[in-house]
Formats: structure tokens, C-alpha cells, sequence
């Protein structure tokens, strides 16, 4: 297998996963949540375009709604299995902390989710809009973000294809000054990661022909 | 120089903003023309007043034009470097189109100085432009081709020489023009977010619009350096005056179209300094003498303009014809204005124009009322950028009764358009898989319309109500979205714009009538074009830095109504 990486500018991270997951068949708004969420993850050092690799086979072709949670009376209920983190993510951003239900003595927990730390970005928003320190944990490990919604340094999370993870409030309520993370400039993504995002990102595309050719250009020459 | 009123004197804005529905329709955005709060102009402005050096560092290029050259622009603060490289190209190989594998000339904007590491790193990656791969160093990528005809009549006059005819400089206006101009990101670029708290970049496509100012420089030494060639012992260079009436030349198709739909929030920005700086001015109560005068000076170097703006599309050619007889009435209009008696007299000449002139004359009068007024409007273009990012975030909280309320406020032009007619649902715009370049096809006739990319904003607002209408309206928006994802990307536009009420274009962009070169046009004035010239309804060139100083001239006496130019006599 090949191990080649290549470096991708976070905006070209960003449009490949917004494409790869339209590709999977998801709406345009969780497609956009979704590039959002990669570029977030990359530029805060975390395997992005891993995570979606290995994300995309598992909701490629199933509808958005079928693996997302069910909030009953402000409970959420991981009903689905598995539940897919941009669309249960999304759902946190949307709901918001502690709408989700979710309050300090009283974690939420969802189980049997897919590539959990996509999770991440869509808990440091949940942290900036309820001004609220959150962690994500799992039996491999925990990653908090600040109210401020930066990833405090230090944490852990195993790269689980699936596992059970709790949503809590985290004592710290504070900013972590000692969490000046370093932000990445650059996503690497693996040649194998590519080929998966680049196969999904193609279905997005209109196959060429003669007659999409005149839709672009003057079709004169440039001679003159 | 002329005198410019205190800013209080515009404090009394008892002129309201005119609404989105009026500014935002298709034809009046192609009707829009370059303000001094366009983006060439505010990098210039910037380049005189922080006294920017740029100049030619290094020129390895040979006499068949091969090689690379090095130019740099240096401010307080920091240093950027355009990489050039020189080739020889087969006629056979010369388009414009995005589809293109090889250009005259390929470009790359570096991040401080380009060292020799930098140089051969980017011959191997420049001239494959999409193909290759640039760095985090770089911060914008770029091609052109050269103007044949003219670029073969300069290099032959100057060679023998001559001075060229300026006749013939001003048809074209340009020796070379780009085919693309890449930035934040593209291809392996730094990304626009690591650089954009520079004050040289804070403002939109300021790097972009460096590597062009840079590329003129380049187009005309090429042609010198060409001519010596061929005659070292006649060749003469190119005289000042006749290289500042050369600007580059920028052919563009639909791939710009999408961007000031794709970021409605920024464009929101853009819109609103241009119509809060028309406001500002038409509220200006009492008009002097100083400020009549330079408008009737602007008009007459704005009508000599026309002359050399070019073009053998019908459309544009009836435009550039309408446009001559609106500034006619407009000179006879500005005689019966009296300064000593001229209360919001520049609103009644605005109030004049709407019921008289026609669109292109309607915005020509904007931007040369804005013109009058630095004092009073440029402050307006430091508002042009915002952190996108801040304003993503969906309300999930809001009701979905609230949803309904402001689709129906902001949305009115929508659900009057009839998406059962086949005319109104015509067209799908898309990426093909050639280079991934955007395209616009004819949904009932062409494959592909199940890819069609989220540009249909009206139809999808339409549909995001119906369903709206047939949910809970106690409900959250939040629910509607779990519920309804197919709507999410609407709902966020929909929220942002009662936020933002010049993010969202109010005409059908999926109707048959569309002309995509309306969109472009817009975007292209924000950046400062001129000399608009469809090639077709969806392609488009222009002009860019015609006339602008020299490196030289930005130090001393910068004119900085440079786009006027002084009308000979």
C-alpha cells in the first residue's frame, strides 16, 4: 500500500470532503458542515482526512435522516446504528448546549458512533455558543474544547471506527491559556485517504461533452 | 487638486440606502462600473501612500523569450515576490479557456523574497499551472497568454524604432491578458485566513491584484526584451505615456460567476460600502463649485473612455451606444444644476437619472458621484472584508413560524417565479469533470442536471417553504433540519440574509434569459475593470490597471483618479 502523503491546503481540504460527502449522497447544508468540519479538524492537528475516509464508505448512499439521533422530549436517543457525526454533529450545533439535553451532572451519551472525532468541531462550536467548556469521551480517550472553542492540548481519542462516546461538561471554566495549540497550515492526506475522497468527490462532477463544452467558454480563439 | 468638503457636511443622511431589490437584479449588476473603493484602487492607493517599492529584481530570459524573471513589491511591512516564467508557445496551444495545457507566460506570487530554492522548485510546478502543485510560500497562481496581433505590431515597431501608434495601443488596451488569477488555496496556496490580518491584505483580492500589477510590468518588458533581440542595434523602449495606457487584459468565463453567490455574506459587504458611499454622497446637503466642476471634468474624460471601449457583441455594443447618449444628457443635466443654490442637489441629480438614463448610465452617475468625495466614501472600502467563518452557524433555536416570516420578507421575488414553466427552470449550473470547471447547461436537454450545484437559490427557497409550511410551526428550526437536511443550505442562506440584506441576488439564476456575464460584470467592477467586452452571454474580457502610474509614479504625485485619464487634446 502506499504511503505517499500529500499536503493539502486547508480551502482544498475543505472542498474535497464538501464534495466526497455530497458525492455519498448528503444535502448540499451537510455537505457544507462537513468541509467545515475538515478543515477544522486539520488545521487543529487532527486526522481529518482519515476520519473521513473511513466515514464515507459507511454512509455512502444511506439517507442523512436514517443515521442521525432521535430527540425525544430533549433526550437524545441514538436510535439509528450507526450514528454518522456530521449529521449527529450538526444536529448538537443546531440544538445547541444544553438543549441537546445535556447538562453537567446529566452527560449525553450516543452510542455505536462512526468516526467519532468528527464529533470535535461541531462540540467547539456547541462550547462557543453556550460560552461552556465540553469533552468528548470515549473508552480510548478524551478531547475538551474551551469556551472559547479551542481544542485544549493534551487530550487523546483513538481513531475507533465505531465507538460509544459520552458529551460532557468540563470543570474547566476558563479559557486554557496553556492551550495556544499550534495550528496547522497544511492537511496530509494519504494517497489511499485521496483516492477514497477524490472517487466520492467525482460523482459530483458532470461528465465532459461537446455540448458541456459550449456551456463554458467563448469557444474562439485566443489568437488575436 | 480639488477641495474636499469636511465629512460632517454629510452627517444629515436624510437619503435612505437603496433597497436590495432594486440594486440586486441581473441587469443592473451588469451594468455595475469600477468605484474608487474597487480593489485595484484601494491596492494602489496603499502602495502610494505606504510608498511601495517594486521593481524588476532578476531576468534570466532568452532571446527566443525563455526563462524566468523575478519582480518584487515591497511595503513597511513586508516583501512579495512575482515569480515569472517565459515561454515559447505554439500558436496550436493558445486558449483561454481553463481547459488550456500551456500558456505564454505563468506566474506565482510568493511570500517574501523568492530565493533560488523557491525559483527552481516553481519551474517545475508553475508552467503545469493546475497540473502542478505550489506551497504555502505561495499565495496566488496565474497565466496569460499575449495579445497576439498587438504584441507582434509593438515588438516590430519598437525593434525599428519606433514608437507604436497609440491608436492601436487603445484598441486593445493590453499586451497580455490572464486566463486565471488563483489565490487562497488553490492548487496548494496558503490559505487566505493565515494572511488576512496583514493590513495590505485585509482587503479582498489584494494579492491577486499585486501579481497583476506585476504581470503589466512584465508584459511590456518582454516585448522590449523581444525587440532588442531581434535588432539590438535600432531597438528603442517604450515610452511612458504609452506604457501607462497599457493595462492586462483578463479573459473570464463562468467560473467567477459562482463566487459572489457561494459567499452571499462577503458580497453583502461589498454591496453595501458601494451603496452606503452613494448615500453618503446624495445626502451631502450643499454642493460647491470645486465639486461641480470636477464631476463635469469626470464626465468628459469618462465620455472619452467610451471611445476605446470595444466590443462586437451585440448586446455590449447597444450598452457602450446607450451609455454615450446617457452621459450626453447627463453633461446637459449637470448645467442646470447651481451650486450656490443646490440643496441635496447630487440626490435630485441621482432622483434625475433613475427616471431618465438607462441602467449603465444610472451606475456610470453612482460611481462618479462617488468619485467626488474621498473623505466622505473611502473609509466605507476598509468594510469589504469579514471573517466568514463568524457567520456560518445555523439558529437551530429560531421557530420555524420565524422561517417562514423571513423567507416571505426577503425572499418576495421567489415566489413569484413560476418553477412549473419550463423557461424558469431552464438551466442547471454544474462542475465538469474537465478540470473540474463550471459550467451552465440546459436542464431538459442535457445530462448531468441530478449534479447540479446549490446556485438555484430562488427554486430551493420555494421548496424549503413548502415543507416549511407543512411542519410544526412551534417547532424549532432545528427539528425542521433533522427532519428536512435537503433544506439546510437555504435555511442558513435564509437566516443570513435577514442579517445581511445584500447577500442574496433577487432574480431566477436558473432562467432561461439568464446571462451569466451579468454576474461577472458585477464581481469584476468590484475589482476594478474596465472595458467590459462579452465574447459570449457567459464570457467575458476586461481591462485591469489601464492607465494606472507606473512603480515610479506611485511615490511622487500619485494621481489616484488614474482611471480618468486626462483627455488630449
Amino acid at each position: 500500500m502506499s504511503t505517499t502523503i500529500k499536503l493539502l491546503s486547508l480551502g482544498e481540504l475543505e472542498s474535497l470532503v464538501l464534495k466526497a460527502v455530497r458525492g455519498a449522497g448528503y444535502s448540499w447544508g451537510l455537505s457544507q458542515e462537513a468541509g467545515r468540519a475538515a478543515a477544522w479538524l486539520a488545521r487543529h492537528g487532527l486526522p481529518a482526512a482519515e476520519a473521513f475516509a473511513k466515514l464515507l464508505p459507511i454512509i455512502d448512499s444511506q439517507p442523512a435522516k436514517a443515521l442521525g439521533p432521535q430527540i425525544i422530549k430533549g433526550q437524545w436517543l441514538s436510535v439509528s446504528s450507526p450514528l454518522c457525526p456530521v449529521v449527529t454533529g450538526t444536529a448538537m450545533s443546531d440544538f445547541g448546549w444544553p438543549g441537546i439535553g445535556g447538562c453537567v451532572d446529566q452527560p449525553i451519551e450516543l452510542t455505536q458512533v462512526a468516526c467519532p472525532i468528527i464529533l470535535v468541531p461541531f462540540l467547539s462550536g456547541c462550547a462557543v455558543a453556550a460560552g461552556r467548556s465540553l469533552s468528548i469521551v470515549s473508552a480510548s480517550g478524551q478531547l475538551t474544547v474551551d469556551r472559547e472553542g479551542q481544542l485544549v492540548s493534551g487530550g487523546v481519542f483513538g481513531d475507533d471506527q465505531y465507538a460509544t462516546v459520552h458529551i460532557v461538561e468540563s470543570g474547566a471554566s476558563v479559557p486554557d491559556t496553556n492551550s495556544a495549540f499550534k495550528l496547522r497550515r497544511r492537511a496530509s492526506v494519504a494517497a489511499v485517504e485521496m483516492q477514497i475522497l477524490e472517487a466520492m468527490a467525482h460523482r459530483t462532477y458532470v461528465p465532459a461533452s461537446e455540448q458541456s463544452r459550449s456551456g463554458a467558454g467563448a469557444g474562439l480563439s485566443d489568437n488575436d | 487638486m480639488y477641495k474636499e468638503i469636511a465629512v460632517d457636511d454629510a452627517a444629515d443622511h436624510v437619503v435612505e440606502l437603496r433597497p436590495p431589490e432594486k440594486v440586486l437584479r441581473l441587469q443592473r449588476m451588469g451594468s455595475m462600473h469600477q468605484t474608487r473603493l474597487s480593489f485595484m484602487r484601494v491596492l494602489l492607493r496603499r502602495f502610494a501612500k505606504e510608498q511601495w517599492h517594486i521593481e524588476k529584481r532578476d531576468w534570466q530570459i532568452d532571446q527566443n523569450g525563455v526563462g524566468y524573471a523575478v519582480y518584487v513589491c515591497a511595503g513597511p511591512h513586508s516583501t512579495y515576490s512575482l515569480v515569472v516564467f517565459s515561454h515559447d508557445l505554439d500558436p496550436a496551444k493558445r486558449s483561454d479557456r481553463v481547459i488550456a495545457e500551456a500558456w505564454d507566460a505563468t506566474f506565482a506570487l510568493v511570500d517574501g523574497l523568492a530565493d533560488d530554492a523557491d525559483i527552481r522548485r516553481l519551474q517545475n510546478n508553475v508552467p503545469l499551472q493546475e497540473a502542478g502543485r505550489i506551497s504555502e510560500k505561495e499565495l496566488s497562481l496565474s497565466r496569460a497568454n499575449r495579445s497576439v496581433r498587438l504584441f507582434n505590431y509593438v515588438r516590430q515597431e519598437l525593434s525599428a524604432g519606433r514608437q507604436p501608434q497609440a491608436s492601436e495601443l487603445d484598441a486593445v488596451g493590453y499586451l497580455m491578458r490572464t486566463t486565471a488569477v488563483y489565490g487562497s488555496g488553490k492548487f496548494g496556496a496558503l490559505d487566505r485566513c493565515f494572511v488576512a490580518d496583514r493590513s495590505e491584505l485585509a482587503s479582498p483580492f489584494q494579492a491577486e491584484l499585486m501579481a497583476v500589477y506585476m504581470i503589466r510590468l512584465f508584459s511590456v518588458d518582454i516585448v522590449e526584451h523581444l525587440a532588442h533581440c531581434d535588432a539590438p542595434d535600432t531597438a528603442v523602449t517604450l515610452c511612458k505615456d504609452l506604457r501607462r495606457s497599457l493595462g492586462v487584459g483578463n479573459s473570464t468565463g463562468l467560473g467567477m460567476a459562482p463566487f459572489i453567490v457561494n459567499h452571499p455574506v462577503l458580497f453583502h459587504h461589498w454591496i453595501t460600502a458601494r451603496e452606503k458611499a452613494l448615500r453618503d454622497v446624495r445626502a451631502i446637503t450643499q454642493v460647491n463649485r470645486e465639486n461641480l466642476a470636477l464631476l463635469k471634468s469626470l464626465l468628459v474624460r469618462q465620455q472619452a473612455g467610451l471611445e476605446h471601449w470595444n466590443s462586437s457583441h451585440p448586446l455590449q455594443v447597444d450598452k457602450v451606444s446607450t451609455l454615450d447618449k446617457d452621459l450626453r444628457l447627463l453633461s446637459a443635466q449637470l448645467q442646470n444644476i447651481d451650486p450656490d443654490n443646490g440643496k441635496l442637489a447630487w440626490n435630485s441629480l441621482y432622483l434625475w437619472a433613475e427616471d431618465n438614463l438607462s441602467l449603465e448610465g444610472q451606475e456610470c452617475l453612482v460611481t462618479l458621484l462617488i468619485e467626488l468625495y474621498p473623505n466622505v466614501v473611502d473609509h466605507h472600502a476598509a468594510q469589504m472584508s469579514v471573517d466568514e467563518e463568524k457567520h456560518f452557524k445555523i439558529n437551530g433555536q429560531m421557530k420555524v413560524a420565524e422561517l417562514i416570516q423571513i423567507l416571505h420578507k426577503n425572499y418576495r421575488y421567489a415566489f413569484d417565479i413560476d418553477f412549473k414553466d419550463p423557461q424558469a427552470n431552464a438551466r442547471f449550473w454544474y462542475a465538469s469533470e474537465e478540470k473540474l470547471e463550471p459550467r451552465l447547461g440546459e436542464r431538459f436537454e442535457e445530462q448531468g442536471a441530478e449534479r447540479e450545484h446549490p446556485l438555484a437559490i430562488a427554486r430551493d427557497i420555494v421548496l424549503a417553504e413548502q415543507s416549511a409550511q407543512q411542519f410544526k410551526s412551534t417547532a424549532s428550526v432545528a427539528e425542521f433540519l433533522l427532519e428536512h437536511p435537503e433544506h439546510r443550505h437555504v435555511v442558513r442562506r435564509a437566516q443570513q440574509v435577514s442579517q445581511f440584506p445584500y447577500a442574496e441576488i433577487t432574480d431566477n439564476l436558473i432562467d432561461k434569459g439568464v446571462l451569466p456575464i451579468d454576474l461577472l460584470r458585477c464581481k469584476l467592477s468590484f475589482f476594478g475593470a474596465i472595458k467590459f467586452d462579452p465574447r459570449s452571454d457567459r464570457w467575458v474580457r476586461i481591462n485591469m490597471f489601464q492607465h494606472a502610474p507606473l512603480p515610479d509614479e506611485l511615490l511622487h504625485n500619485y494621481d489616484d483618479q488614474w482611471i480618468y485619464p486626462a483627455v488630449l487634446h
